[in-house]
């Protein structure tokens, strides 16, 4: 693909905004039928908690609880009774709990499914014990994300480790802001040069079927070691991989790695449709292309599968 | 028994071997250690360990007045609980229970150090400070809490029980293994054993010596 034409679909995804429509849990609030919603258009490869200090002056005076003794980062949020994973972009939480379980063979971004309607807590529940995500453990979880993405990509914590703590810390501002300068400068520098890289960091999101037990991990996480080609016919040998002798890795070849029995065609999504940034992708897409312009923040390509109605 | 094929790595299979062997070799001699029980589940060794709190750990964790003074008014209210958790969360010996767990990384194919507490007070997790006060070691607080955004020990949800829990954090593991062991033969068993000794000291979790006794002593 051309290179404007990654760079233009790499703006759009960075520029993406989703619309929340935050409620406080009817059981913490006092008088839930009265209460306004919080509503946000927010950036999509952003994170929850950082909303969690003005959602807590917003609902201040409609908690139950005495607001001063409750700590903003005790908040956290669920989709139909769902936790939702703090240390993952809104989006992504966008496209596991909604859009995945919407038949991809229709227009997805059906108007209902928008804003994206989530309910705030504050009270533990014992069931679930949370953990407080305060700013500095969010940061934490991203940059142990970006290191292993940097590790995956070269064989080595060497790159990462050279990156400044202020380069390290505006990669990570950069999600909050939509921030795409900052965000590629720092990019490029951690991206091996084309033929240098080991290993794809791929991660595929698969929504548990609603069936299963409610207290069991809600979404299976499925991770690989994914060369960026694949051996053609009768190259099987890791140096002949590595020396780039055979065909790029696609996200077809991949999934079908990954998950034979869901993609049985290397070319055509049969049973189920990959999703990334809210969209499907074609199962040709070159998987190093896509991720040197559509990884996210944290360096990862986080697809999710829907499955085919 | 085989040896590994990719030291600093650890493959998948040589891990199951290397969990299934320390299990093995725990049967029967956990008595008189403070290892509860050691288990292999199919995707985590679960080791019980249960740890004596004793009685400057009262001082140590209401907060070193060295360190914290001037810090009172900060304190997170999880902080203030911390006394009467910690005194609840003992049982009649003055001891507390710590569930450790050890994973396979995917991405950096070496074993995690995963740690939590049972749920206490109202389903209140332990904090990073009090991770800090209560189970590291005096001799690695500083090494460890000088890297990275927070330190060597990060919060995730548990890969198994997707239940918050600490880990000691693997960026540095190969490094740290390569540096200690110039042999590079070893079972899978040594490799864990050489590796809960280089990771789990730094949050007190050493292996018991009873283990390494032979038979019949």
């Amino acid at each position: 693909m051309a290179q404007d034409t990654l760079q233009t679909l790499q703006r759009i995804v960075w520029e993406a905004r989703m619309p929340l429509e935050i409620r406080l849990a009817a059981s913490e609030c006092r008088s839930f039928d009265e209460a306004d919603p919080y509503l946000i258009a927010y950036p999509r490869l952003s994170y929850l908690p950082l909303l969690l200090p003005r959602l807590h002056a917003f609902f201040s005076a409609a908690l139950i609880a005495d607001a001063d003794t409750v700590s903003p980062y005790a908040g956290y949020f669920t989709y139909d009774d769902v936790p939702l994973k703090w240390h993952l972009p809104v989006g992504l939480l966008y496209d596991i709990y909604v859009l995945s379980t919407r038949d991809t063979g229709t227009d997805n971004a059906s108007p209902s499914s928008l804003p994206f309607k989530l309910t705030l807590h504050f009270a533990l529940d014992p069931q679930k014990p949370a953990m407080p995500a305060t700013p500095v453990v969010l940061h934490d979880s991203f940059i142990n994300s970006v290191k292993e993405a940097d590790f995956l990509r070269s064989g080595t914590a060497k790159p990462i480790m050279t990156l400044g703590a202020q380069e390290s810390k505006a990669l990570w501002t950069s999600t909050q802001d939509n921030d795409l300068s900052t965000f590629a400068k720092i990019h490029t520098s951690l991206m091996p040069s084309p033929g240098q890289l080991r290993n794809i960091p791929l991660r595929v999101y698969l929504p548990s079927p609603p069936d299963q037990d409610p207290s069991k991990a809600q979404i299976k996480v499925l991770q690989s070691r994914i060369p960026p080609t694949v051996a053609s016919a009768g190259q099987s040998t890791p140096a002949a991989l590595r020396g780039g002798g055979g065909q790029a890795q696609t996200l077809g070849t991949a999934l079908h790695q990954l998950i034979p029995s869901l993609f049985p065609s290397r070319r055509t999504p049969i049973l189920a449709t990959p999703l990334l940034h809210g969209a499907p992708v074609p199962m040709n897409a070159h998987l190093e292309e896509l991720l040197r312009w559509g990884c996210y923040a944290d360096g990862w390509l986080s697809v999710v599968v829907a499955m085919r109605g | 028994m085989a040896t590994l094929d990719a030291f600093p790595s650890i493959t998948e299979s040589e891990f199951v071997k290397a969990c299934r062997a320390l299990e093995m070799r725990s049967l029967d001699r956990l008595d008189g250690t403070d290892w509860t029980s050691i288990r292999w589940s199919g995707d985590e060794l679960v080791i019980k360990q249960r740890r004596r709190v004793n009685d400057g750990d009262r001082e140590v964790c209401n907060g070193n007045p060295k360190e914290e003074d001037g810090d009172e008014e900060n304190m997170d209210p999880i902080e203030e609980a911390c006394h009467d958790t910690l005194v609840r969360g003992r049982d009649d010996f003055g001891a507390l229970t710590i569930d450790f767990s050890i994973t396979l990384s995917p991405t950096y194919c070496v074993p995690v150090l995963w740690f939590s507490c049972p749920p206490i007070v109202d389903g209140k997790v332990f904090s990073l400070d009090q991770v800090y006060r209560i189970l590291v070691p005096l001799a690695f607080q500083q090494s460890l809490r000088s890297v990275g955004v927070m330190g060597g020990i990060s919060m995730a949800h548990h890969p198994v029980s997707d239940h918050p829990a600490f880990f000691v954090h693997p960026c540095n593991t190969h490094e740290a293994l390569s540096a200690l062991c110039t042999d590079k033969s070893l079972t899978p068993e040594r490799y864990l054993i050489l590796w809960l000794g280089l990771i789990g000291s730094s949050v007190g979790l050493h292996i018991p010596s009873k283990l390494f006794e032979t038979d019949g002593s």
